[in-house]
């Protein structure tokens, strides 16, 4: 008789005791599933290879950005006065809660968004 | 019982393990809602990673009291077999084990056989057989919820007979 054949797969089934403990392993897994017991598998995406050219691209438009940025930040007010006329006022208001609304951002003036210069270039605008 | 060339292997029932099924059904109906009230129990993670693919399991930890059960109860099952050849009884314990233990009882050698059975057992139709030898005077074999014990005895005290009227016969003869 080969090892695979009718015979050996049904001989569990005919066999009272192995069929019993065919039936308690499929409810334990049944119990681990409507425990919310899962086995699942997700693809992770590995990084693109990136070449040496637009890396060096990247960079660089990078470095400009932080150089514009750090031209454009406002100038820092180091070693203010303490309780300078505008903190004392506010913490005033605070204190006595009578502050003022703040003003809402006006609607009418136009506002620069990032896509401005490409809607410009397109001739949107 | 299962007949396997002039071997006849007698497994444990399940009918001996009655209350830890029961134990097991309630533990099953506990343990799933013991997990939806309590949705923290369940522990999620990834189990290992193959290529890009990860695999990720979530296990409710109450799930677990049932497994064990259950589990305890296979285990018990399927750690022995009992044999009962031409030649004598055959007891293997440990099959699930590291160390198995053989223990063989020639029939000739077979002195006596009790049967123990519970009121349940009786209902259930399971039961134990002893066996002892003249050897020791300790019972050398358990055979515990085995079905139908009664054949069992029945069978093993008649092919004891048999084997000591073979070898009186014999020794007559030998005399005369």
């Amino acid at each position: 008789m080969a090892l695979i054949s009718i015979r050996n797969v049904v001989a569990p089934f005919q066999n009272k005791t192995h069929l019993f403990t065919i039936v308690v392993i499929a409810v334990i897994f049944g119990v681990w599933r409507a425990s919310g017991g899962s086995f699942s598998s997700r693809t992770v995406s590995s990084p693109t290879p990136i070449s040496e050219s637009s890396l060096l691209m990247q960079q660089r438009s990078a470095g400009s950005v932080g150089t514009q940025k750090v031209q454009q930040r406002p100038p820092q007010h180091h070693g203010a006065p303490k309780g300078s006329s505008s903190n004392t006022s506010h913490d005033l208001d605070s204190l006595l809660g009578t502050q003022a609304p703040q003003k809402q951002p006006d609607q009418n003036q136009p506002h620069h968004s990032a896509l401005d210069d490409i809607e410009k270039s397109l001739g949107m605008r | 019982m299962k007949a396997e060339s002039d071997a006849i292997h007698i497994t444990k029932t399940w009918r001996s393990e009655v209350i830890t099924v029961v134990v097991f059904i309630v533990m099953s109906i506990l343990a799933v809602t013991l997990t939806r009230i309590f949705p923290w129990s369940i522990i999620d993670g990834e189990l290992f990673q193959i290529g890009e693919t990860s695999y990720r399991m979530a296990l409710p930890l109450f799930w677990l009291i049932p497994l064990i059960t259950i589990g305890s109860a296979i285990f018990r099952i399927y750690n022995v077999r009992y044999t009962i050849n031409q030649r004598g009884i055959e007891f293997e314990k440990g099959l699930l084990e590291l160390r198995i233990k053989l223990t063989r009882v020639w029939f000739e050698d077979i002195r006596t056989v009790q049967k123990n059975q519970t009121i349940i057992e009786r209902f259930l139709d399971i039961g134990s057989i002893h066996v002892g030898t003249a050897a020791t005077g300790t019972l050398e074999i358990t055979l515990k919820g085995i079905a139908a014990p009664e054949e069992v005895l029945e069978m093993i005290q008649r092919e004891r007979d048999n084997r000591q009227k073979t070898a009186q016969t014999s020794s007559n003869s030998s005399q005369q």
